[in-house]
């Protein structure tokens, strides 16, 4: 069966895709004016900034694309980690001033599965929700189970959302592996904060069709990552057609070394300006940015490396397009 | 999706749990009702409501890993990998796969509600007790799903297929859920699918800030139920498709025939109290199976022995089998043994549910005396019988349900 993907729809801390597409971005903390664009003001208002981006993004998606929220509607959330903030919030009051002072209200917040919750909640939603975490390339396994829902019958449609979370604690983290002796120059690692909701659907007009989504992990370190790559070039490359934009997503910290790995497996476009660290929605951002930039028909793929041994590799045989909202 | 559905079913399967180490020590528990539950050693329990837990045996766990790796492999390996470690490599030698058993990657979907927390713990605790500076930040690094993955990945020698699910509490089941849809469609053929979790300071803190732990026993369906405690564990399951495993000659523990999921949209963390999502859950699941309500001879049921858990997944399990059917099918919750052992509680519990139909026994219902007139079911009371079909239920927070259906397997079945 025949899969397309899109339409999508993007926001982030910076403004909208197009703004990022034209250097016109602004650096602020958090995506601009949610309360009021949520289904019903503050409905969310115990529920942190990423999550009310995503339920914002997922909401005007279905709206512009008149989409009906059922039970055949999937959900598949991809972010790249359990909360750390939240949970750091939660267990601090617990230290400071013994256990019976933690709250509740943070500890539902820092559950893994919060996003889809509040998109059931506010949506109505019904059917099947999971959320995919562990790698930068939860994002795209988001997708491949979308993807796989489609596919079986399972669902007719699968909503995606994928969240770039902000979490000082793991910069801080990246920074102690990769700039070991840089650990104070926090400014260095600036963050994209921000969601994107995409539909995953069997072939509809006007959007391109997703021709391949697949992860792999050969082990730990750089040997295993090398091998994770060229497997997925090797399994990908036969579905994508020639002249394909091959475009990489790698963690900023750790640039030099994913792209020494890259290189070895095959050439991809360079990087360009970075916007900030984004995690799991990083590969989305490229492939929009991308989009808007070279808007030529060839297809669109993009390879993302994850932490450890594992790298992610999504292809579209056309560019993405965007909702206007 | 191919023509026919095709048939899947168990060839492997590890579990690790407070109990013990796979089926052959968690067998006479589940059948004498005999809880593990005990004083928690992992952390300091001063100030918490409660401070009892199911933890699992470490020292053992390091010696049975230990006999495969004697050498320095398991250094800095925390208790979230090794359970999960030594879980996958039994379900894999169980089920008699190696590297050369499949073609291209191995398809992994793990679930966690944690990732390997016990590492970003360590990092809390000394951040909050002293300062930032003196913490490992790869600790919070470490705790990643990932991390585990690679881990496994590399021990093992195998490029996987990694897929990491995070369903709240209904996490094992639905990565189960998904490998199999996956098989039954004719995706692929083998995989490795199941959960695991740690008890952790931060996972304690959150349950019993919600008011949700037991001050005394685990008690599902009593009259005065009042929670549950949390238990380590890590479920592993080979699942394949018929062909693949006569082809292999592998065993065959049982087959999945059904799964269902679905949402309540109702609250953050209380289940609908009419039961009506995990109702819709289990009518899924049992139309995929084509299995008849009163076909059913066990429910392995979510049961955290919360007050409005079991009231509503009583209710869903009358509004699915019917009130007739689900008065009377024999229904436990196995929390009152080995504890709530979130990602990996519904792996676990299928791991129970298989070992129940292979060897002919239901797991009674433990600690409940006084069962509660509001939970209408038929609680074991005693270990005979001999089931064919077992339903498996998970409830999570967002209103996540998930259901397994399953079936003995009889040769020339």
């Amino acid at each position: 069966m025949t899969l397309s993907i899109g339409p999508f729809h993007f926001l982030s801390s910076q403004g909208s895709a197009e703004d990022l597409a034209s250097g016109r971005e602004r650096p602020e903390s958090s995506p601009r004016d949610l309360d009021p664009r949520l289904p019903q003001p503050n409905s969310l208002r115990r529920a942190g900034e990423d999550t009310k981006s995503a339920v914002v993004a997922a909401t005007e998606l279905l709206r512009a694309t008149a989409l009906p929220v059922s039970e055949r509607l999937g959900v598949y959330v991809g972010q790249q980690q359990i909360s750390l903030d939240y949970c750091a919030r939660f267990l601090e009051a617990s230290y400071r001033e013994g256990p019976r002072m933690a709250s509740p209200m943070l500890f539902s917040e820092s559950v893994a599965n919060n996003v889809a919750t509040h998109l059931s909640l506010t949506l109505g939603l019904k059917g099947i929700a999971q959320t995919f975490i562990g790698t930068r390339a939860a994002g795209i396994q988001a997708v491949l189970a979308a993807a796989e829902d489609v596919d079986s019958g399972h669902v007719d449609a699968g909503l995606v959302v994928v969240l770039g979370v902000a979490s000082s604690l793991t910069r801080d983290a990246y920074l102690s592996v990769y700039r070991p002796f840089q650990r104070r120059s926090r400014k260095d690692v600036s963050f994209l904060r921000g969601s994107v909701a995409l539909l995953v659907r069997r072939e509809s007009p006007g959007q391109p069709r997703l021709l391949y989504a697949g992860v792999r992990c050969a082990g730990r370190g750089g040997a295993a990552q090398e091998r994770s790559v060229a497997a997925l070039w090797t399994d990908a490359k036969a579905r994508m057609p020639v002249g394909t934009r091959m475009l990489e997503s790698t963690l900023l910290l750790a640039r030099e070394r994913s792209e020494a790995v890259i290189r070895r497996c095959g050439p991809t476009l360079p990087l360009g300006r970075d916007l900030g660290e984004s995690y799991a929605l990083d590969p989305f951002v490229r492939l929009l940015l991308d989009s808007l930039r070279h808007r030529g028909p060839e297809g669109r793929a993009v390879l993302c490396l994850g932490e450890e041994g594992t790298a992610a590799l999504i292809a579209l045989d056309g560019p993405a397009s965007l909702i206007k909202v | 999706m191919s023509a026919s559905p095709v048939r899947v079913v168990v060839t492997g399967l590890g579990y690790v749990s407070s109990l013990g180490f796979g089926p052959d020590e968690h067998e006479a528990a589940l059948k004498e009702g005999r809880s593990s539950v005990g004083p928690i050693r992992r952390f300091e329990t001063t100030g918490f409501r409660t401070s009892q837990g199911a933890q699992c045996d470490e020292r053992r766990l390091e010696e049975l890993l230990r006999r495969r790796w004697p050498g320095p492999v398991l250094r800095g390996l925390d208790v979230d990998t090794r359970m999960l470690l030594w879980s996958a490599t039994e379900a894999l030698d169980r089920a008699g796969v190696t590297p050369s058993s499949f073609s291209g990657p191995l398809p992994a979907v793990l679930g966690t509600t944690l990732e390997g927390f016990w590492q970003a713990e360590q990092w809390f605790a000394e951040a909050f007790k002293r300062t930032a500076v003196h913490a490992r930040p790869r600790r919070l690094l470490q705790c990643m799903a990932g991390g585990q993955l690679a881990t496994l990945a590399d021990i093992l020698g195998l490029t996987l297929e990694p897929m990491v699910i995070s369903n709240a509490c209904a996490t094992g089941v639905s990565a189960i859920g998904r490998l199999f849809r996956r098989i039954r469609s004719g995706a692929c053929e083998l995989g490795l699918a199941g959960g695991y979790d740690t008890l952790t300071r931060f996972i304690h803190l959150g349950f019993d800030s919600l008011g949700a732990l037991s001050p005394g026993r685990c008690m599902p369906f009593d009259k005065k139920r009042s929670g549950f405690f949390i238990g380590d564990a890590a479920a592993m399951l080979v699942l394949e498709s018929l062909d693949s495993a006569r082809r292999r000659g592998a065993p065959v523990h049982g087959e999945i025939v059904g799964y269902g999921e679905s949402l309540d949209s109702h609250h953050p963390t209380h289940p609908d109290p009419d039961g009506k999502g995990i109702a819709r859950a289990m009518t899924q699941a049992l139309e995929m199976a084509a299995v008849a309500p009163d076909s059913v001879d066990y429910v392995n049921a979510h049961g955290t022995a919360t007050p409005a858990n079991d009231a509503a997944e009583a209710r869903g399990i009358l509004r699915a089998l019917g009130d007739e059917v689900g008065r009377r099918v024999p229904v436990s919750s196995t929390k009152a043994l080995v504890g709530h052992t979130l990602g990996a509680a519904g792996a676990l519990e299928e791991c129970f549910c298989l070992l129940a139909l292979e060897r002919g026994f239901l797991p009674v219902q433990a600690a409940t005396t006084e069962p509660d007139p509001s939970c209408p079911l038929h609680l074991v009371s005693t270990p005979e019988g001999r089931p064919t079909i077992a339903i498996n239920t998970s409830l999570g927070f967002g209103g996540a349900n998930g259901v397994l259906v399953t079936r003995r397997w009889e040769a020339g079945s």
